[in-house]
């Protein structure tokens, strides 16, 4: 008997009718199909568990912590990198990744040891495929930020400090992907001496390698600096709190009621209202590590002082205040989120 | 509208359905499971999640997809693995909304090896409500139980659903 996709009813005698089948919303069935779920669920989550201690157990890797301090702001004064660093010369068996790849499959994928060597002979130039925010704050000394997207863009202006180095690509290690798929671009693009660095930025940050860091102009530099005390929490202004903006070099906090920030606010601001700062800023303490924050209210400047105390209080001390902060924003027409239908 | 229904109630087109969804999710999660590590990074500068929830959300998830991608391309509890995976589409849709209205830059996504570095945004949401919209003809129109095609149990529910219908 073949199976039909259409039920068939009889609805007087010997007559049939054929309709199409419905899905049937019984209780029964539903309350079926839901702990079925539950139960496949359950028994999935048993499994991760046990991958997840069986993989603690042999030691396949880490203990599952997260690196912020990977991400986290340089405290320490950056080490000044040298400019005519002392190279070594390249011990012979790195000499292949001097030559020119033949086929996309062969470009090599290294390690800490091989990309330590290439770094020291001063003949390799770093790619940081990771975001510009990322790269900004810290990247290994001399690499260039190229983001997926932008390799086509970026090589006529840059050839001459591509030509005759070895280009390796990094990102945030094993599992991130966005290095090889920069470094498959500039062998598209012609650029055959190439290698991925496939242990990436935790690798080297790990192994304590030399890292650079954010040198921001003269003018800006007292931005990235913890302020000295709670009282002498820095005021910026708006050409200063534009050039954060633009760079994306630090986190903007609407610090007002929420209404208030439903209804406008910087564009890509976060808000963490003044009265419920003291619970809410331990849920942001890896987003806050990372940058320094600017934070603002819509009034005259009085919680925006008191949250930045708050922060400055709870360790967050590169803090600034930017006052009065949307008045001149939007008066200078810069990106600001508007709640559609007012005003 | 029974036109519609007819349609999607097609076995071909159910199948299909099912085989590619479960794909995805299957191909999705392995590498989260091969890197954990790597995905809790992810999870984590969502900043939604409390840290102690972070790991275990980066743990156990993957498996979850990856076990209901796999009994959907294999047509066990087709209803119930959508279920399981319209659950997580809506988790991970709220989640970009949330993160895009709050400014907050997420850059590796769920597909890193797949699809190009894009800004997790609104393309992102919308691929991910194309596979809710799958998934829901899947959990609603589907039939049986436990199916695999129409490989086991298949007199026996043949028998039940001629009884259920013709009273």
């Amino acid at each position: 008997m073949a199976r039909r996709t259409k039920k068939q009813v009889i609805t007087k005698p010997g007559k049939k009718v054929s309709v199409p089948e419905l899905p049937v919303f019984d209780l029964k069935k539903i309350t079926d199909i839901v702990l079925k779920a539950i139960v496949t669920a359950a028994a999935a989550t048993v499994i991760a568990l046990a991958y997840t201690g069986l993989r603690a157990v042999t030691g396949m890797d880490k203990k599952m912590e997260l690196t912020p301090q990977a991400n986290a702001l340089p405290t320490a004064v950056p080490t000044p990198v040298p400019t005519a660093a002392p190279t070594k010369p390249i011990p012979a068996r790195y000499s292949h990744f001097f030559r020119q790849v033949k086929t996309k499959e062969e470009i090599p994928k290294i390690h800490l040891e091989e990309a330590k060597a290439l770094f020291e002979s001063g003949k390799a130039l770093f790619i940081d495929t990771r975001g510009r925010s990322e790269y900004n704050v810290s990247h290994i000394p001399g690499a260039i930020n190229m983001g997926v997207g932008e390799v086509a863009g970026m090589i006529p202006q840059i050839k001459e400090e591509l030509d005759g180095k070895v280009l390796v690509s990094y990102c945030h290690g094993a599992g991130c992907h966005l290095s090889d798929k920069v470094a498959y671009s500039l062998y598209e693009a012609g650029y055959k001496k190439v290698a991925i660095y496939f242990g990436g930025w935790p690798e080297w940050t790990d192994a304590k390698m030399p890292v650079e860091n954010y040198r921001p102009p003269e003018q800006y530099r007292r931005l990235f600096e913890e302020a000295a005390s709670a009282e002498e929490i820095v005021d910026i202004n708006l050409e200063e709190a534009k050039f954060l903006y633009d760079n994306m070099l630090a986190n903007f906090i609407d610090v007002d009621y929420p209404d208030k920030y439903d209804a406008i606010r910087i564009d890509r601001a976060v808000n963490i209202p003044v009265d419920k700062l003291d619970e809410m800023l331990s849920g942001y303490a890896g987003y806050l590590n990372r940058k320094p924050a600017v934070v603002y209210c819509h009034g005259t400047g009085r919680k925006s002082k008191i949250a930045a105390e708050k922060m400055y209080q709870a360790g967050y001390k590169k803090v600034l205040r930017f006052v009065p902060a949307l008045p001149q924003w939007e008066e200078a027409k810069y990106p600001i989120y508007k709640k559609q239908g007012d005003k | 509208m029974s036109k519609l229904r007819d349609i999607v109630s097609n076995k071909y087109i159910l199948g299909a359905l099912k085989l590619s969804l479960g794909f995805v999710f299957v191909v999705a999660s392995l590498g989260k499971i091969i890197d954990p590590q790597g995905f809790a990074r992810d999870v984590y500068s969502y900043v939604l999640l409390p840290m102690p929830l972070v790991d275990a959300f980066a743990a156990i998830t993957p498996w979850i997809e990856f076990i209901a991608g796999l009994m959907l391309m294999l047509d066990i509890m087709p209803q119930s693995m959508s279920l399981i995976i319209n659950a997580m589409l809506v988790m991970f849709i709220t989640a970009i909304f949330v993160d895009i209205n709050r400014g907050i830059e997420i850059e590796c996504g769920c597909f890193d090896f797949l699809f190009p570095k894009e800004k997790i945004g609104w393309n992102t949401i919308y691929r991910d409500i194309i596979m809710l919209v799958a998934g829901t003809v899947i959990m609603l129109f589907d039939g049986n139980p436990v199916k695999m095609y129409g490989l086991i149990c298949r007199k026996k529910v043949e028998v039940r659903k001629a009884r259920r219908y013709n009273r």
